[in-house]
């Protein structure tokens, strides 16, 4: 059994150590030849994986899934959660976060099941950070709060710290900058207290940012970045040191003082530089060019501009290289040098068009590494059973030419695997490319209608609004009282028309108070029309994206929809049910029903079966004739 | 009604509604229209600087929207009164604006005359809902059997657009009263 990890590890070290010049693996080498114990083992591959994972991702994520089931295998709970957390955080760091949470909730759930706080803990944090990288903050807050009392239970210090700053570090992103600043400090208190100096100069960054947007408090601002910047220096992070002085600069900026605003700039840079940080280094020079151009130097300004142009095209950052066009061409046309400075313009555009399909193809992409991530996973799962079998068959040998003879079983079994992969995925393929196409329209269509409706609705709604309050503004006499009454009356029917619009587009309470507002209102709606009852049970717990509550209100709405068209029903019954993991969704009528494989699916049918498809869930319609028709519809609720 | 003259400031992230109404409420003597801006962050700095009496808010703003502004401004510059306007008619986001502490709520389907009316109120520190907005809620609470005899008396009164005082009148009861039946009534 130990064996094959034994092999399996050094197979990848390999793979590792062709491309890494540190030689670490030596000493697990000799670990090997000796009769050390698997634990010993599974810490190296741990260490290994937590070492290696930011320069080899791929190769750490093999190492940690292989050492997450020998963990398992000798029934090591802590370390299993361990290595959970680890695949986690390579998940989390190449952005696939949805494969991300699936690993931080099972760890989560090992804490849970072993009363085990640490772990617990760990977990709500890591799930926690997970939703502030996706920018979902008020689930990152909820997840957060959660391990305060286990830290405080656990006394540890550390840890409490490190969340009040996490949660501090999440209200300055939701623009509560008082509760900010509340937990800011309690974070920073306890970081003195157990003098972890990396903390305390993080938070004091972090304050100075809130400060540092208020002219006021500006005094405050510079307290902490001079104190961040001394704990830095001691602590010989050159990184942090020039963030700061970029921080410094800018709040001089702010007070117009140039001159200081220019010189520690430049300090800025001259470290960017020696950390070889070149995109650091664009963003200096960017700011020293802006700070030229506050002092009406505009030569200088270009001079600097070109230079941040010449190293973002070195390392092909597009964000930089437009941000330099714009500065150019702008200081360009101040120097009066029109010719130049459209030339500029110009390739700003272009660069501005590029990076907007950039963008789009990345969404694209994105799609498709969330379905070959899942792929690879199942994969995983059947390698993992395969390898149960195989372990039966080493531990009866253990001579040197058994382990010879099953490395070269392995390979082949490998050949085997990719070979079968390769086929399947070709079967697969033309099937899944339709209905991917299909769905991302669908979510396409979806995004622009969200969009569509609150142009109309923040857009026109007010231009409308102020026509009606200056028409009735006017001085009123015999002669035009109808008409302002007329022009009042028509900016208000407009404003209704507006909202009905804008709300058949996107329903405004999904966005702010979730599905179950959203329904009842719309089966108010439904009610008031007199042509049918309906009724809604609702028992759903968990928290879902509004992404997947769109999509389950318009399946709810389309079958609605289809109902009152052509059901000739007199009762509907929506219900909303979630059992473990699975979201199950009934709409029924007692109407006159239809014979399933009869009917041509057409637009209506023809959307819920997109949206299903898209939800990965399972459809079945029951109908009777005369006795009504049943939509019964399965959704996983974590795959979404 | 106070004969000081009150003195107003606005935020709309819409700019051409923002300096609209500014100019539409300039044109009233009483009034002192300090200016407008068009995000919350901007408001803050403006009211550190300013004495602001009433500041009149757009509900769902990007950025900071209207509910965070109006709890930093409640917390801190408790004597600015607040006034949300928006779009919406939702009960539920009508009393999540009541709740973060503000003193009226105007949908944007309203007249100037109705305006300038909520403004004194709120100036003399009554809180104040237009008619249309205390329909909604009337409406929402009417199946809920969570409001008392006299809280619904009271609403319906406040539908009929009486003020604080001609309810006291009308039931009786002292307008401190009143007031407070109107705090209970929006959750």
């Amino acid at each position: 059994m130990r064996n094959f990890f034994l092999i399996f590890t050094i197979f990848f070290i390999e793979i590792l150590s062709s491309f890494s010049q540190q030689n670490r693996n030596d000493s697990l080498k000799s670990l090997i030849k000796q009769d050390v114990p698997d634990t010993v083992i599974l810490k190296q591959m741990m260490d290994i994986a937590w070492n290696s994972f930011r320069t080899y991702p791929e190769q750490s994520l093999e190492i940690i899934i292989n050492a997450h089931s020998l963990a398992k295998k000798l029934d090591l709970y802590i370390d299993e959660a361990k290595c959970e957390n680890i695949i986690g955080i390579i998940y989390s760091t190449t952005g696939q976060y949805d494969s991300a949470s699936f690993y931080y909730s099972k760890s989560l759930a090992i804490g849970l099941e072993h009363n085990d706080d640490v772990i617990v803990a760990k977990g709500y944090n890591n799930i926690g950070l997970n939703y502030y990288y996706q920018g979902i903050y008020n689930k990152a807050q909820e997840n957060y709060f959660k391990t305060l009392p286990l830290y405080e239970k656990t006394s540890d210090s550390l840890g409490l710290a490190n969340t009040y700053a996490n949660i501090g570090n999440t209200y300055v992103l939701m623009n509560s900058f008082g509760d900010a600043l509340n937990y800011l400090k309690n974070a920073l208190k306890i970081f003195e207290k157990i003098n972890y100096p990396w903390g305390i100069a993080n938070t004091l960054n972090s304050m100075g940012s809130i400060y540092s947007d208020t002219d006021s408090l500006r005094n405050l601002a510079f307290d902490c970045y001079n104190k961040s910047l001394k704990i830095k220096t001691t602590l010989n992070d050159r990184f942090g040191i020039s963030n700061t002085l970029n921080q410094l600069a800018m709040l001089y900026g702010q007070e117009k003082n140039y001159e200081k605003e220019l010189e520690f700039y430049q300090k800025a840079l001259k470290i960017k530089k020696e950390i070889d940080d070149k995109s650091g280094m664009t963003k200096a020079l960017l700011n020293i060019g802006k700070t030229y151009n506050s002092l009406k130097k505009y030569n200088d300004a270009l001079n600097y501009y070109f230079d941040a142009l010449k190293i973002s095209q070195e390392i092909g950052n597009y964000y930089d290289k437009q941000q330099a066009f714009s500065a150019i061409a702008n200081t360009y046309s101040k120097i009066k040098n029109f010719e130049k400075a459209y030339e500029f313009k110009q390739l700003y555009s272009i660069i501005s068009d590029s990076i907007m399909n950039v963008e789009k193809s990345k969404q694209i992409i994105e799609m498709q590494t969330k379905y070959e991530t899942e792929k690879k996973q199942k994969e995983n799962e059947i390698l993992a059973q395969e390898n149960q079998i195989k372990n039966l068959e080493i531990s009866y040998q253990k001579n040197q030419r058994t382990v010879i003879f099953i490395v070269f079983a392995f390979i082949l079994f490998g050949g085997f695997l990719i070979f079968n992969r390769i086929r399947l995925k070709q079967e697969n393929k033309i099937l899944t490319e339709k209905k991917l196409r299909a769905s991302s329209v669908f979510q396409a269509q979806e995004k622009e209608k969200v969009h569509l409706s609150k142009e109309l609705h923040d857009g026109l709604g007010p231009l409308l609004s102020l026509i009606k309050l200056n028409a009735s503004s006017l001085d009123v006499n015999d002669k035009n009282e109808k008409m302002i009454h007329e022009i009042k009356e028509l900016a208000s029917e407009g404003m209704k028309e507006v909202r009905n619009i804008s709300h058949a587009l996107m329903p405004s309470l999904l966005e702010k108070k979730g599905l179950e507002s959203a329904l009842n209102e719309f089966i108010e709606q439904i009610n008031q029309t007199d042509s049918i009852k309906a009724e809604l049970s609702f028992s759903l717990t968990s928290k879902l994206s509004q992404e997947f509550e769109l999509n389950i209100y318009r399946i709810i709405q389309e079958t609605i929809n289809n109902i009152l068209k052509h059901a000739e029903a007199t009762i509907a019954i929506i219900k909303l049910l979630e059992t473990t993991k699975q979201l199950e969704l009934t709409v029924s009528d007692n109407g006159k029903g239809f014979k399933v494989d009869e009917v041509s699916a057409g637009n209506g049918l023809n959307n819920i079966y997109s949206r299903v498809d898209f939800l990965k869930a399972k459809l079945k319609i029951h109908s009777e004739s005369k006795k009504g028709t049943t939509f019964n519809i399965i959704v996983p609720i974590n795959e979404v | 009604m106070s004969k000081k003259t009150i003195s107003i400031y606005l935020v709309d992230d819409h700019k051409i509604f923002a300096k609209g109404l500014a100019s539409l409420l300039s044109s009233e003597s009483e009034f002192n229209v300090l200016g407008f801006a068009y995000d919350g962050k901007s408001v803050l700095k403006f009211l550190s600087e300013n004495e602001v009496d009433v500041l009149i808010t757009d509900v769902q703003m990007s950025g900071m929207n209207g509910l965070e502004l109006t709890k930093i401004v409640k917390d801190e510059f408790p004597h600015t009164k607040v006034i949300g306007l928006s779009m919406l008619d939702k009960p539920e986001i009508i009393s999540e604006l009541i709740n973060s502490g503000a003193d009226g709520y105007l949908l944007k389907d309203i007249e100037k005359k109705e305006l300038v009316n909520a403004i004194y109120e709120v100036f003399d520190g009554k809180i104040f809902y237009s008619s249309t907005i205390a329909k909604t809620l009337l409406k929402s609470l009417e199946n809920k059997d969570l409001l008392t005899r006299r809280e619904k008396e009271i609403i319906k009164l406040i539908v009929a657009e009486y003020t604080n005082a001609m309810i006291a009148d009308e039931l009786f009861i002292s307008e401190h009263t009143v007031e407070s039946h109107r705090k209970n009534i929006l959750p």
